[in-house]
């Protein structure tokens, strides 16, 4: 299994292609834009891009869809929608298994960023959209949503290996023996503080 | 991306070290993993998906080779040389580098998450989005380099020069910081303080 980031400057964020060792149907998680270098990399890398997985619908994730599906026959799997830009979606669930080619894909949903936002887990790593990035839990709107999601956070990783790579949509990766010893917002309980003080 | 076999010996989850099925604490013959590595690491210009995690390496010149998608976590580094190497999502995590000089390298989207760097020397170097999370550097120098996007967060930071730099972007959140230099760098550009904006 391979894994290639492409970088959008414009919103400063990271889209991840998944595909096989020696080329084949690959994946690509939130294409927040499209260029050459997209291109190039699933093209120079013998892929024919057979899926794309949102991690959550926002202008930054999704952008890259309009030029891609012109393209690639890709499926889209997102939650929270059955639509975008009029491409049908198929529609993920929390907890949900899908077999995407030869990868076994894991969604994992964690409401806080935005109602619909989900992590997807294949093997041991984990495409965290903006649920969470390098030392930094993901932008919510409040304290309680900031501790409803530490929490949930906490939750659903608390039984993965510490070798598990963590793929943020922005920023660098990271590994969640890493996040467990120095993510200030997962080590400590400002989270809870936050829920209290805004209860 | 590096291959996620683990490790033969009974019970052990972690990932098994190329060219082993074992990992470096159940490696059966070390003497003989060591000769092999050494003459690979000699002969070899890129790496792909080398894994040396938790091994010793001292004492090697690997100036000027490329390493892409390498897993060093928890690797021992004393007096190697890195200089004018490129580094592609390689993982450091936990790694414990004395002397090691990374001088004029590129690197990109590599892990340095909790390792530890005494008297290392990344000067000259575009070390673009990575991660030095919860990482301990002493008497270490970044200077004269690009730091666009990379975050030091939870780090302890010990006579650590970043003269001369591009901090765009560069998060300090919560770093323990001693006699640290930023003189000539852009450090009005990176973040020190809560609430972090990562996007």
């Amino acid at each position: 299994m391979k894994v290639y980031t492409h970088y959008t400057v414009a919103s400063l964020s990271n889209t991840y292609l998944i595909g096989p060792d020696h080329g084949g149907e690959a994946i690509l998680v939130d294409p927040g834009s499209f260029d050459g270098r997209l291109l190039e990399l699933i093209e120079g890398n013998k892929y024919y891009l057979s899926h794309i997985l949102i991690t959550h619908v926002e202008e930054n994730h999704v952008s890259g869809l309009k030029t891609l599906k012109k393209i690639y026959d890709a499926e889209i799997h997102a939650a929270g929608t059955r639509q975008l830009y009029s491409f049908p979606c198929a529609p993920v669930q929390s907890g949900q298994t899908v077999k995407l080619g030869e990868f076994d894909v894991e969604a994992i949903g964690v409401p806080a960023h935005t109602r619909d936002s989900l992590m997807y887990r294949i093997g041991h790593m984990i495409f965290a959209g903006d649920v969470f990035s390098a030392g930094v839990v993901g932008d919510v709107p409040n304290p309680y949503a900031r501790a409803l999601l530490v929490e949930t956070v906490r939750e659903q990783l608390h039984d993965f290996p510490p070798h598990t790579v963590i793929f943020p949509c922005h920023g660098p990766p990271t590994t969640w023996a890493i996040e467990r010893a120095s993510n200030p917002d997962i080590t400590s309980s400002a989270g809870d503080e936050g829920a209290q003080a805004s209860l | 991306m590096f291959p996620s076999t683990t490790c033969r010996h009974n019970g052990c989850g972690r990932i098994a070290l190329s060219n082993s099925d074992w990992c470096s604490e159940h490696l059966p013959d070390v003497e003989a993993h060591y000769a092999w590595l050494k003459s690979h690491l000699e002969a070899t210009h890129v790496f792909i998906d080398l894994d040396v995690a938790g091994l010793t390496l001292s004492d090697l010149d690997l100036s000027g080779k490329e390493f892409r998608t390498s897993r060093f976590s928890g690797t021992r580094f004393s007096n190697c040389n890195f200089a004018n190497a490129t580094f592609y999502m390689c993982f450091f995590d936990g790694s414990v580098h004395c002397g090691t000089r990374f001088t004029s390298t590129e690197m990109q989207n590599c892990v340095f998450g909790c390792a530890q760097l005494i008297k290392c020397d990344f000067s000259g170097s575009n070390i673009i989005q990575m991660n030095f999370n919860g990482s301990t550097c002493e008497q270490t120098s970044f200077s004269d380099s690009d730091l666009l996007h990379s975050r030091f967060i939870a780090s302890s930071l010990t006579d650590v020069d970043f003269v001369n730099c591009n901090l765009k972007e560069v998060l300090y959140r919560d770093s323990i910081r001693t006699r640290v230099n930023f003189k000539y760098s852009n450090d009005e550009d990176a973040h020190f303080d809560l609430p972090e904006v990562v996007r």
